[in-house]
């Protein structure tokens, strides 16, 4: 589904943004990618996106590799990935009903499907009753619902979530976990990008990618099958805003 | 038709910058077109001009007349030339005295008529530059009975230099107007992807086609041309009417000038706005 083969990536200004990752994310399968800030996370999300290319490597995800994919391609690519940021992006001009309606719309779905598809996606995330609020009247955690709705317009395979915990309580925190976990729970492979270590260690069963300054310095699907769950050797030293070890905790996929 | 409704709706979103965009567009071709107008006044009458150009060959005093018929028909086979005209010792008498009525007394008294006989002959269009006009005065000055060859070589050659540099202005003017109005459609054209950036960015996530997300904004573009290029024809007109009812005779733009300037201005949009759209879309496609 998702494979990362010794991927590097180099910015021309900031350097090396990930180096030498490797994994491989499976069908159905569900993943935390933690570190702190600049460790990577969103590059590694934008590479599985196909939003950057890889410097060295290949990013190969569905039928796609980074290294052969052409440009008209990437929008089939994109509606078979979805993807949740952080910071929703919503159209706040439209009502949540219309924001899950613009993205069939988009991307061509018959004018008779959109009304009923919409209503399915709405109550999936449990949002039937807010189909006619704007973004404004809604709650963050509402929000972020309206755009994991928006983000499975197009049937993916795969659901990209960038830090989609982050600007929410910790309650509303949970529910849209749940709601991924239940996504996931449907045949989804769901890769989350993460800093919040409660949540991670809340949900031990999730595999976690723990990322440190560009490097892949811990997978716990590999320390699993290795059967001993522990870091991967040498990582260099972490800055000081460095999240609460995941190191060590129990490993598995979702 | 979304991709029309949705570009006709950029314009009622931001009326403003749209209106000014045409404004700009319209300006930068209204100079175009009045210099268009210029180009084609100052060409007119630069043809006018070419058209008398002649050589006239002057025939000596014993050239036969069967000399003479035998060497027009071999001249008016010449491919630059348009007709060969034979004036008489006569006509060219009566000629001189009607053009020159100040001398009428003078050549009322001649004894003898001095003036020669002449084979006066008119160019084709396009053979009219100095270097066809001294060929074929060279070819006449070969016949034994000609005397004598003239072609004003001096303002023949002060005509075409005078053509020469209204084209090479036309050139640079025109190219450099059209840059700018290039580069206005293109800054127009950012300003309207940067004011509907949470859109695209939308489409873009969810994976909308380039085409897709291209198609409004070439028609805005194509408009904003097609717009700005009226704007600057109603305009043009304009002046023309004010200088040719006040000032001076001027011919209007021939149709296919007009329609040029309707269809470049209207494509110059387009390309102009599926350039900057796929300049800036092309970021989030890093391929």
């Amino acid at each position: 589904m998702i494979r990362f083969r010794n991927v590097t990536k180099n910015y021309p200004r900031s350097g090396a943004a990930l180096e030498d990752v490797s994994f491989h994310l499976r069908k159905g399968e569900f993943a935390f990618v933690t570190g702190a800030s600049g460790a990577g996370k969103t590059t590694l999300l934008r590479l599985v996106h196909f939003q950057t290319l890889p410097s060295e490597g290949e990013v190969r995800v569905s039928r796609y590799a980074s290294s052969k994919i052409k440009r008209r391609e990437v929008p089939d690519l994109r509606r078979r990935v979805g993807f949740v940021f952080q910071d929703f992006r919503l159209l706040e001009r439209l009502t949540a009903a219309e924001n899950v309606a613009f993205a069939l719309e988009v991307t061509g779905t018959a004018k008779s499907q959109i009304a009923p598809k919409v209503q399915r996606l709405l109550s999936q995330v449990g949002l039937a009753a807010k189909a006619r609020s704007l973004p404004s009247e809604l709650s963050g955690g509402q929000r972020q619902r309206v755009v994991i709705a928006r983000a499975l317009a197009t049937d993916p395979l795969i659901l990209l979530a960038d830090e989609p915990t982050g600007n929410l309580d910790p309650r509303a925190a949970d529910s849209v976990f749940e709601l991924f976990s239940s996504i996931n729970q449907l045949g989804m492979a769901v890769l989350m990008a993460t800093h919040d270590a409660r949540l991670i260690r809340d949900h031990p069963q999730v595999r976690v990618l723990e990322l440190e300054h560009g490097r892949l310095v811990f997978d716990s699907a590999a320390e699993e099958a290795r059967g001993t769950p522990e870091p991967l050797p040498a990582p260099p030293p972490g800055p000081a805003e460095q999240v609460t070890p995941i190191a060590g905790q129990e490993g598995g996929t979702g | 038709m979304r991709a029309v409704r949705e570009a006709l709706s950029a314009f009622r979103r931001a009326p403003l910058l749209g209106g000014l965009s045409i404004t700009a567009i319209a300006l930068s071709l209204l100079i175009v077109g009045l210099f268009g107008l210029s180009a084609h006044n100052i060409g007119v009458a630069i043809t006018d001009v070419e058209r008398r150009v002649e050589v006239v060959g002057y025939l000596t005093e014993d050239a036969s007349e069967d000399q003479v018929t035998l060497a027009r028909r071999e001249i008016e086979s010449f491919p630059e030339v348009e007709d060969v005209r034979y004036v008489s010792k006569t006509e060219a008498l009566f000629n001189a005295s009607r053009d020159l009525p100040e001398f009428s007394d003078v050549f009322s008294d001649l004894d003898v008529n001095p003036l020669p006989a002449s084979l006066e002959l008119r160019l084709l269009p396009g053979y009219r530059d100095p270097e066809n006009v001294r060929t074929v005065a060279e070819r006449v000055r070969g016949y034994g009975f000609i005397e004598e060859v003239r072609f004003g070589q001096g303002w023949v050659e002060r005509i075409f230099a005078l053509r020469r540099i209204a084209g090479g202005t036309a050139m640079v003017l025109g190219g450099a107007f059209a840059i700018a109005a290039i580069l206005l459609i293109a800054t127009a054209v950012r300003m309207a992807i940067l004011a509907r950036s949470e859109e695209i960015d939308v489409m873009q996530t969810v994976g909308a086609t380039e085409g897709y997300i291209q198609r409004p904004f070439l028609i805005e573009g194509l408009i904003t041309g097609l717009l700005g290029g009226l704007v600057a024809l109603g305009l043009t007109r304009l002046a023309y009417q004010l200088i040719h009812d006040g000032l001076v005779t001027l011919q209007w733009l021939p149709d296919a000038w007009v329609l040029i300037g309707m269809v470049t201005a209207s494509a110059l949009g387009m390309l102009t706005a599926g350039y900057a759209v796929r300049r800036e879309l092309g970021k989030a496609y890093a391929i």
